[in-house]
């Protein structure tokens, strides 16, 4: 997925949160090029998309079919703007591969039109996929949390028995935090990333117990053509990169999937229209606003610090 | 008998002085005492030490094993000893900003102030 990952174990021997480090880092790369990747032939959804429509319905791993499931799920909140089959207008802009283009008018029309989760069609008891000639599916936006619960089930069962008292994962800036640095319940503080600043400043500071967080932001992947500044969140009912006020969207949620695919989708639905959802999966979440003003959903306000001076409380 | 007030105009300017100081010092110290802000030490190019100067208050001495010694205090670091004969290093005094540093070059120990931004989180998520 192209991500950085990053592994911390606190409260072990150095040799067995160093092995720790490199199993957790190990999964979620296995997950990667053994399941999600869209670009790697080696993975099941790239076989997935490259499958003969034909042969559809085809049968994939429970692993890859959870994944699908719940990315689909989260996405029917998002009244049309999010969806598992957006492929065909991820690969046209070229959100995928990082090689970004503004394509024509009429090459949107077309790709919006193939980005229905209507036409995708998953049987949970058969672990069966199908879905129209040409779409494509697409778990970008839910890859890294996914890295975070694989890496975050290696270090648990690692707290579980005792090797450690917790660590820390990163994969491309979605965070688990599992247990604790000291065994003592202590809790994590994560930085939020300033969305006007560079890649490690950071304008709040979350306090949390065991929690998954991801943040998205329209800092994130930028291309600029024609003197105009696209961000790589798109809006399938319009086909172009979201018009909003907001800068980015943090979320705390119960798993790494949960908290990725909610930050994009509340990204895209704005703060009001995002209330139902996180309260659905009993997630939190930050929003920031361009103007700098920041908000924060009730529970959570408490555990949010702004330590830039630029930022204000809406 | 002349009366006496218990604080004289004089007095009072004295005092007021006195405060305008210990404020001023106080300040300083605030602002001396970036958060984050530590010593990194290198001998020969590889990170020896790390001297959290954020929390550095009282005098703490690190003698390094080419026999450099170092001062921290008041979040700030100094050379205090070494054996070079120019002794330029302790001559350099007192560190006190991020990106200022002092060398020993016959020692090949260098000293750089990092840090300074609030670094005081575990991860951050972007």
């Amino acid at each position: 997925m192209g991500s950085a990952i990053s592994v911390s174990a606190y409260g072990g021997s150095k040799e067995a949160a160093h092995s720790l480090c490199v199993a957790a880092c190990d999964a979620v790369q296995a997950l990667d090029t053994r399941v999600l990747s869209k670009t790697a032939s080696s993975s099941e959804l790239y076989r997935l998309n490259h499958t003969d429509p034909a042969a559809f319905p085809v049968a994939v791993s429970s692993e890859l079919f959870d994944a699908l499931a719940e990315t689909k799920a989260i996405y029917a909140h998002s009244g049309g703007k999010a969806a598992l089959g957006c492929g065909a207008l991820t690969s046209l802009w070229g959100m995928d591969t990082d090689e970004f283009r503004v394509p024509a008018q009429e090459e949107i029309d077309a790709a919006r039109a193939l980005c229905s989760d209507d036409t995708v069609q998953l049987d949970a008891e058969n672990n069966t996929v199908f879905f129209a000639p040409g779409q494509e599916l697409n778990l970008g936006s839910t890859g890294k949390g996914l890295g975070c619960d694989r890496a975050a089930q290696v270090l648990r069962e690692a707290v579980d028995a005792g090797t450690i008292t917790g660590g820390i994962v990163s994969v491309g800036g979605s965070i688990a935090a599992v247990g604790s640095s000291d065994g003592e319940g202590t809790s994590w503080r994560v930085g939020i990333r300033d969305p006007f600043g560079t890649a490690n400043e950071y304008f709040a500071t979350l306090t949390v117990g065991e929690s998954f967080l991801s943040t998205s932001g329209s800092y994130e992947k930028q291309f600029t053509e024609n003197g105009k500044t696209y961000h790589h969140i798109l809006d399938l009912t319009t086909g172009y990169p979201a018009e909003t006020q907001l800068v980015s969207v943090t979320i705390v949620a119960q798993t790494g999937l949960q908290s990725d695919a909610l930050s994009t989708l509340c990204f895209l639905l704005g703060e009001e229209d995002s209330r139902e959802v996180l309260e659905l999966y009993n997630a939190q979440a930050v929003f920031v606003y361009a103007d700098r003003t920041v908000s924060a959903t009730a529970s959570l306000r408490g555990s949010v610090e702004l330590v830039n001076d630029a930022y204000t409380w809406r | 008998m002349k009366e006496r007030k218990w604080i004289s105009k004089t007095d009072g300017i004295v005092l007021g002085v006195l405060v305008l100081f210990a404020a001023g010092f106080l300040l300083w110290r605030a602002v001396a005492a970036q958060p984050g802000m530590r010593a990194v030490v290198t001998v020969d190019g590889e990170a020896v030490l790390q001297i959290d100067l954020q929390s550095a208050e009282d005098a703490q001495s690190y003698t390094l094993q080419n026999g450099v010694r170092l001062i921290a205090e008041n979040h700030t670091v100094r050379f205090a000893a070494s054996d070079c004969p120019d002794g330029i290093c302790v001559e350099t005094g007192a560190l006190q900003k991020v990106g200022e540093s002092a060398a020993c070059v016959p020692n090949r120990t260098v000293v750089t102030v990092v840090g300074g931004e609030p670094r005081d989180v575990d991860v951050i998520a972007y």
